[in-house]
């Protein structure tokens, strides 16, 4: 995802899990908040020039749906430059719409009807700023990470990602960011509602239990 | 080097429920500023009012209705999903952040990804049906009565003023509800040219909305 997906997430031409993925990179990229906050004015006057009534009727029929519409968890992300350690859960229930590009297997998981995107949170274990998302599908268990702007790992070591049940952590799978501090991966543990997922440093290869305080970590 | 330390502490509890406390009352505090604002509105929309939910429907509905209106080009369809965005940004409220754009873009976003989503599974389901004949479709009368009315609005003129390559990508996207896909095809240019010339007329036009305000 990059700066050039602006007008096409502007124009609503993602689909869902590039939408999720670039609403993560927005999160984190200063230059791409401050474009879309100075283009919203020219979409707010254009959709102004081609505005049309509906029908009265719609609204009834829209506010008699939202009477009875839950509404996701509310939650605050933690500000970026205020790390304080919350375990901050955001589920999103993405709509997958009935088509489905070729993708790779996250964006792909990311975009199914009943994948599950999780917000995780720095705890107070990490340092710097870093923006986490993990996803699980609910059919099959399948979940994946997507991280960005991670900070590198020194020679040697290794992230790790753990599913944290009833019977305490299990190893998810260990990963590198890139360049970038970019990392996503399919994770090699099934997703077990009433789990939490966490993330740590370890030596290289992995551990076979946490050996360091969990860095980043999803709240139920 | 002393890796393996064993695992000795759990997953500690973070005061959530503390920080949720402060931060709706933060919220409620912004709401209460300006209670007409689409921004200030889903505030109070994020903290499940349903008064404030009205009144911005109230404010967006239109410009909501008529964008869906251009790329799907049928009320009956348009209505429908226009209420689906609606309901999907009243449930997705809370997760809404200010720094991500206004609220009215959040709005505006979310209608036009579905009005798009609704043509491309139509289309994909039109040619599973009829994949031998080629389709072609109907001219819109209403569409074009539509434009006729528009003419003289002050974006229009803006618009006017932009290069003839940016002047007609940015039309065919917002005021004919093409993608830039579909406007790659018709124009028979590159779609990174189409992303290029709309991403230059649109700050373009954005910078000629601040000379004239």
């Amino acid at each position: 995802m990059s700066h050039d997906d602006l007008t096409s997430y502007l124009l609503g031409e993602l689909s869902a899990g590039d939408v999720a993925e670039y609403e993560l990179h927005l999160q984190s990229c200063d230059s791409c908040q401050s474009e879309m906050r100075d283009l919203a004015p020219l979409l707010e006057a254009i959709a102004e020039d081609v505005a049309v009534a509906p029908s009265p009727e719609l609204r009834d029929r829209v506010l008699a749906d939202v009477a009875t519409t839950p509404q996701v968890a509310p939650m605050r992300r933690p500000r970026r430059q205020w790390l304080l350690g919350v375990a901050a859960a955001l589920a999103i229930v993405l709509a997958a719409g009935s088509f489905l590009l070729q993708q790779d297997p996250v964006s792909t998981l990311v975009a199914a009807s009943d994948a599950v995107v999780v917000q995780m949170a720095a705890t107070d274990a990490y340092v710097d700023t870093a923006q986490m998302q993990a996803v699980y599908r609910e059919s099959d268990g399948a979940m994946a990470l997507i991280a960005e702007s991670l900070e590198p790992v020194e020679d040697g070591r290794t992230y790790q990602a753990w599913l944290i049940g009833d019977n305490g952590p299990v190893s998810a799978g260990v990963f590198v960011p890139d360049e970038d501090g970019t990392a996503r991966l399919i994770l090699d543990t099934a997703w077990e509602p009433g789990s939490l997922i966490g993330v740590t440093l370890e030596p290289a290869g992995g551990s076979p239990q946490p050996t360091s305080d969990v860095l980043f970590l999803t709240g139920a | 080097m002393t890796y393996a330390v064993p695992y000795r502490r759990p997953i500690r509890v973070w005061p959530f429920s503390r920080l949720m406390a402060v931060s709706r009352v933060v919220l409620a505090k912004m709401s209460d500023f300006v209670t007409s604002q689409p921004d200030a509105l889903m505030a109070k929309i994020a903290l499940g009012d349903q008064r404030a939910f009205a009144a911005f429907y109230d404010a967006m509905s239109a410009a909501v209705f008529g964008t869906v209106l251009r790329v799907l080009r049928d009320r009956q369809q348009s209505e429908e999903v226009t209420q689906e965005a609606f309901v999907a940004m009243w449930s997705a409220a809370p997760t809404w952040d200010p720094e991500r754009g206004s609220a009215a873009t959040f709005i505006l976003t979310i209608a036009r990804r579905r009005a798009i989503d609704r043509v491309r599974s139509e289309e994909a389901r039109k040619r599973r049906e009829e994949t031998a004949t080629t389709m072609d479709v109907a001219p819109d009368v209403a569409h074009e009565r539509l434009e006729s009315e528009e003419t003289s609005s002050e974006m229009r003129q803006r618009l006017l003023l932009l290069p003839e390559d940016q002047r007609v990508v940015i039309d065919l996207a917002f005021y004919e509800g093409h993608t830039q896909q579909e406007i790659s095809d018709k124009l028979g240019v590159p779609l990174g040219t189409v992303k290029s010339r709309m991403s230059v007329g649109m700050s373009k036009l954005r910078r000629a909305m601040e000379v004239s305000a």
